[in-house]
């Protein structure tokens, strides 16, 4: 069995502000926005696909609140 | 669980900014602490904030800042440094700020060679005033004051104040990046880290221009902003390093 990589995202939803850059930015369709809104009053990113998350950090790069952070576990 | 490298870097606050959605100074905030924390210049690093929507940067960055009047950051990280010459000073100036009433300080500054690093965000509006005619609005554009477009005959042209700096002899590295995609951000990222290796060599005068988006100032949402930037901005304003001597 090869020891597979994977990637855990962390939004903190409460400060999102839904410019949807890492929606846009992500090849993997790992997130998507909300229909909900946050204290803020903004609908919010979710995550859709965690199990597609390949760790690339498109998103994490992208965010202009950098809210997102990535964390790896080893199966 | 183990942090991979996409974690939020040392020298930025845990604070809630209150820029719009969609602002680039965000990013820019991000990858100019990214480079402080890889060149580990943490400790004497000062920053000096602009007027403008950057005017908080104090809460945002972890490391010292002070402010100016509008438009004088490059006076008075001039004083900062001639005093505290070991110190990484750094200016982070909008195009309201440096273009319009801080020509002169600007100019001047560069060409007394002096060693400090400008970062310059140009989003082509006085964003923080809700979108009017700055010096580098493009031709055609609508902004507040100028409902109908910018006109050649009655405003003039974009002011490009890098091709401007780097014909005078104090400045030793200008280059122009933009925010809208991984790739630029990180070719950005490279470009400041220049700037700051610059002013640690003691070569002198360095300035980075960087095309950022300002969906609120320019009416559009985030990602038509993005894509403004992207497709129209960079043809008036060319991306890449203008001067490395």
């Amino acid at each position: 069995m090869s020891k597979k990589n994977k990637f855990l995202l962390k939004i903190n939803y409460e400060n999102c502000k839904g410019c949807e850059y890492c929606i846009i930015t992500c090849p993997q369709k790992v997130l998507s926005l909300s229909d909900e809104v946050n204290k803020l009053g903004y609908r919010f990113v979710k995550i859709i696909n965690q199990q597609n998350c390949n760790g690339c950090g498109r998103c994490y790069i992208m965010c202009p609140d950098y809210l997102i952070e990535i964390f790896s576990a080893t199966d | 669980m183990n942090p991979t490298k996409f974690v939020k870097p040392k020298s930025l606050k845990d604070t809630h900014h209150n820029y719009c959605p969609g602002c680039g100074h965000g990013i820019i905030h991000r990858i100019i602490a990214e480079v402080v924390d890889e060149l580990g210049i943490r400790e004497k690093t000062i920053a000096v904030a602009p007027v403008g929507c950057a005017v908080f940067a104090y809460d945002y960055w972890d490391f010292d800042v002070t402010e100016a009047p509008h438009g004088r950051p490059p006076a008075v990280a001039t004083g900062i440094k001639r005093v505290l010459p070991d110190r990484i000073v750094f200016t982070y100036q909008g195009d309201g700020d440096l273009a319009a009433i801080g020509t002169s300080e600007i100019i001047h500054t560069a060409n007394r060679a002096e060693n400090i690093t400008v970062i310059f965000v140009n989003n082509t509006v006085y964003g923080m005033t809700q979108g009017q005619m700055a010096p580098t609005t493009l031709i055609g554009q609508k902004t507040l004051t100028t409902p109908y477009g910018r006109e050649v005959t009655r405003d003039g042209y974009p002011l490009k104040v890098s091709e401007l700096i780097s014909v005078l002899d104090g400045a030793r590295y200008v280059a122009r990046g933009t925010v809208t995609n991984p790739k630029n951000i990180t070719i950005t990222k490279s470009y400041i880290k220049t700037a700051f290796i610059t002013q640690i060599e003691n070569k002198g005068f360095s300035l980075v221009e960087i095309l950022s988006m300002c969906p609120a100032g320019i009416h559009m949402s985030p990602v038509e902003a993005l894509n403004w930037v992207e497709n129209e901005l960079t043809k008036c304003f060319p991306l890449g390093v203008i001067k490395n001597v």
